[in-house]
């Protein structure tokens, strides 16, 4: 298969293979970045450093699953990395509240930039267990033990993220209603 | 009336194989990263196989593998010993003679025997017999079957004791019964118990025990002994024999003359007989077999009466306390060198790395300067370990080159060059301005002469080298000869192809068909003069040639270097 050429090529520290795998994944590992990170400039950032960590850990790919889920592993470990160590400094609510109600929306026309923004705008942590929960769908124990917290504060988190994404999409709905 | 919809649905669903465009930027920048680790990553490593010769160094140094420095410290004084040694009855002596005499190795391979119970006796042999050699002043070319005749001389003194244990464990027993005080009192229950095992023990194992008990002179003595044999007797063809001789015939010369001497006014009853022993064997400095000879008759005559020495004698010996500090006269085991040398590079076969449009281009080797520090570790008097760390390179030019400009872009597929300069395309200037090239624009201008500069491509190839090489000593005096042999690791550090054409140079960029690591092996001839102290000056013509240089495409290019390394270098 191409690909695993490529990623033969990109063991051995070949800088043409390298340039190839970036051109191939990039578009879908840039998506990752984008939703994990605060904003557009940090997502390139991230996009990079996750780049060069792939390529760095490449050799342990034992060509067992999907090289495309092996990195976005990489890729999102990365961008966890980051907020790790910014997290403890931030402040959040962390008052576990009631479990979910089911959080409906309208189904309406947004675009892709926009869910990215508001996105984006959510509290990091809050941001960071919407994505693993919801696009990745990982379960409350394993994002508990990714970010280092505690289950229930797992949950609470993706309340909120729920709650302020809603409101922020009705908002705007309501404003384009309006806006009139 | 739009539907409403489970938020996370609503997510997933947007999200679904979304691809972002990447920024174009965002490679340029992961390869420039990459490139930048790739260089990072040549220094570390040399820093890491040069931390691991040094240790390797460092660990000779503390850790004593084969206790050679017990063995030099355990030689001096055995002589006063020797005489009471030999309690075994005098036919096993006789007998043991001619063994002795007709089988060197066997019975020097049964050290363990030797080690129980003839350690004391080998020690005059030894001591008496290495002085002798000592003052002959030729140690260093003592040849194995002067060792022969050491050694039997030696077992020729244990032979009483040895092999009469060899032939009987439980005249092992039966050593350490007769002498008690010296037995029990330096290796307390060890020698008794060990004995009937002793033919089971191995080398290492006697000389460890041997290496245990340090407490007296005594014991000093007979562990010498049971080192002394045990490495002549197991290895026959090591240079341990040489080193073992060697290594302290000064310092084993000094204090055997003491102890003797001590040793034979010590005597009571017996003195006579073992002033002969000792005077019978001091004076006899050129004829080591004679020497054996001598030996052998006086062990006859004197195993009886020497057999009986009193114990007093041990402890009074027990009594002297630490030796004196050997080291003073030993083997200067480590050796500390700077070197710096011209580097005459050149290349076995024609053919160019380059390209192979300059296969047949004339080639001129700079002369480039190479500068290090070597560390040696001497093995034995005649091998010495060397390992370094030095600064190479080869700098060469391809003559006659012919440059255009064309559209074809990077022509030489070996280089990486910097943007500007990957249009130009290279030939081939013949003897008289008729060019070859292989591109394509060439042979569409016009007039060629005036479209072309001509030159020289400089190819500069920088390495860090790391040499491992044994040294054999030919001739060691005050002047002496190595031979040198080895190989080293060279990691690439400076790698630069320019143009040099017609006044102006450009920059061609760097060859990628450049290996980061390649090795050498290296000969030469050693010539070391030690003018003053323990300060030498060296002078090694080497020849390396360089294995593995390139990664490909290296055009049949076979680089080697000879470099005239030259310094000073500082024996401790």
């Amino acid at each position: 298969m191409i690909l695993d050429q490529i990623i033969r090529d990109c063991q051995r520290q070949d800088i043409k293979a390298q340039e190839q795998l970036f051109r191939l994944l990039s578009p879908k590992l840039f998506a990752v970045c984008l939703k994990y990170s605060r904003n557009y400039e940090e997502a390139q950032d991230n996009l990079q450093d996750g780049f060069m960590l792939i390529f760095e850990k490449i050799g342990q790919f034992a060509f067992a699953g999907s090289f495309e889920g092996w990195a976005k592993r990489v890729m999102i470990n990365n961008a966890l990395q980051v907020y790790r160590k910014e997290s403890h400094l931030k402040l959040l609510n962390e008052e576990v509240i009631a479990d979910e109600e089911v959080v409906e929306v309208e189904e309406i026309n947004v675009s892709m930039d926009h869910l990215l923004r508001l996105i984006q705008e959510l509290p990091d942590r809050y941001r960071l267990v919407f994505n693993l929960y919801v696009i990745e769908n990982y379960a409350h124990k394993d994002i508990a033990e990714m970010l280092d917290i505690s289950i229930g504060t797992s949950k609470s988190n993706l309340s909120r993220a729920r709650t302020i994404l809603k409101d922020k999409l009705e908002a705007r709905t309501y404003n384009t209603l309006t806006a009139r | 009336m739009s539907e409403k919809k489970n938020i996370d649905k609503f997510f997933q669903e947007q999200f679904r194989d979304f691809e972002a465009d990447v920024p174009e930027s965002a490679w340029p920048e992961i390869e420039r990263r990459l490139q930048k680790k790739k260089k990072r990553r040549v220094v570390p490593i040399w820093w890491r196989l040069g931390g691991v010769a040094a240790l390797l160094l460092i660990g000779l140094l503390v850790i004593d593998p084969m206790g050679w420095r017990d063995a030099k410290r355990d030689l001096p004084s055995e002589a006063p010993i020797v005489q009471r040694d030999t309690t075994q009855p005098v036919g096993s002596g006789s007998q043991d003679q001619h063994a002795v005499a007709d089988a060197d190795s066997t019975q020097l391979e049964s050290d363990e025997a030797i080690a129980n119970g003839g350690v004391h006796s080998p020690a005059s042999g030894s001591s008496n017999v290495e002085k002798n050699d000592a003052s002959n002043g030729g140690t260093s070319d003592r040849t194995k079957q002067d060792w022969k005749d050491i050694d039997r001389t030696k077992t020729n003194d244990a032979s009483a004791v040895a092999t009469a244990e060899r032939k009987n464990n439980s005249a092992n027993g039966a050593d350490g019964s007769t002498k008690p005080n010296l037995r029990n009192a330096n290796r307390p229950g060890a020698r008794t118990k060990q004995n009937p095992n002793a033919v089971g023990q191995t080398d290492d194992a006697i000389a460890q025990s041997a290496n245990n008990n340090r407490r007296t002179a005594g014991e000093r003595n007979r562990k010498k002994s049971v080192e002394n044999v045990s490495n002549v007797g197991t290895t026959d063809k090591s240079p341990n024999e040489e080193r073992v001789a060697q290594a302290n015939p000064s310092d084993r010369t000094k204090k055997k003359l003491d102890a003797t001497q001590s040793a034979t006014e010590k005597q009571n009853v017996d003195t006579g007989q073992t002033e002969s022993i000792g005077t019978n064997l001091l004076p006899k400095t050129d004829d080591k077999t004679a020497v054996a000879t001598q030996e052998k008759k006086d062990l006859t005559k004197d195993s009886t009466a020497v057999a009986e020495q009193p114990n007093p004698l041990d402890e009074l010996l027990q009594q002297k306390g630490a030796p004196k500090d050997p080291k003073s006269k030993s083997l200067k085991r480590w050796e500390i060198a700077s070197t710096v040398a011209p580097i005459y590079a050149g290349s076995t076969a024609g053919g160019s790395p380059i390209d192979t449009t300059f296969a047949g281009n004339s080639k001129s080797y700079d002369t480039q300067l190479s500068y290090g520090l070597a560390v040696e570790y001497a093995l034995s008097k005649k091998f010495k370990l060397r390992a370094g760390v030095n600064k190479v390179s080869m700098s060469y030019n391809t003559n006659d080159v012919a440059l255009y400009a064309t559209m074809d872009g990077n022509t030489l597929p070996n280089l990486d060059s910097p943007a500007p300069n990957n249009s130009l395309g290279f030939g081939k200037t013949a003897a008289r301005g008729v060019t070859t090239s292989r591109s394509a624009a060439v042979t569409e201008t016009g007039n060629l002469e005036t479209d072309k500069f001509q030159g020289r491509i400089n190819q500069k190839m920088g390495y860090i080298e790391v040499p491992l090489e044994l040294s054999y000593a030919v001739l060691d005096h005050k002047f002496g000869i190595d031979v040198i042999a080895g190989v080293s690791t060279l990691f690439l550090d400076d790698n630069r192809v320019m143009l040099y054409a017609d006044g102006f140079r450009t920059d061609l960029g760097k060859a990628n068909n450049l290996n980061a690591t390649h090795f050498s092996s290296n000969l030469g001839v050693g010539f070391r003069y030690a003018f003053w102290n323990s300060f030498e000056a060296n002078f090694q013509p080497t020849f390396k040639y360089q294995i593995n240089t390139f990664s490909g495409n290296d055009g049949n290019f076979k680089p080697f270097f000879f470099g005239l390394y030259s310094g000073l270098s500082f024996r401790f």
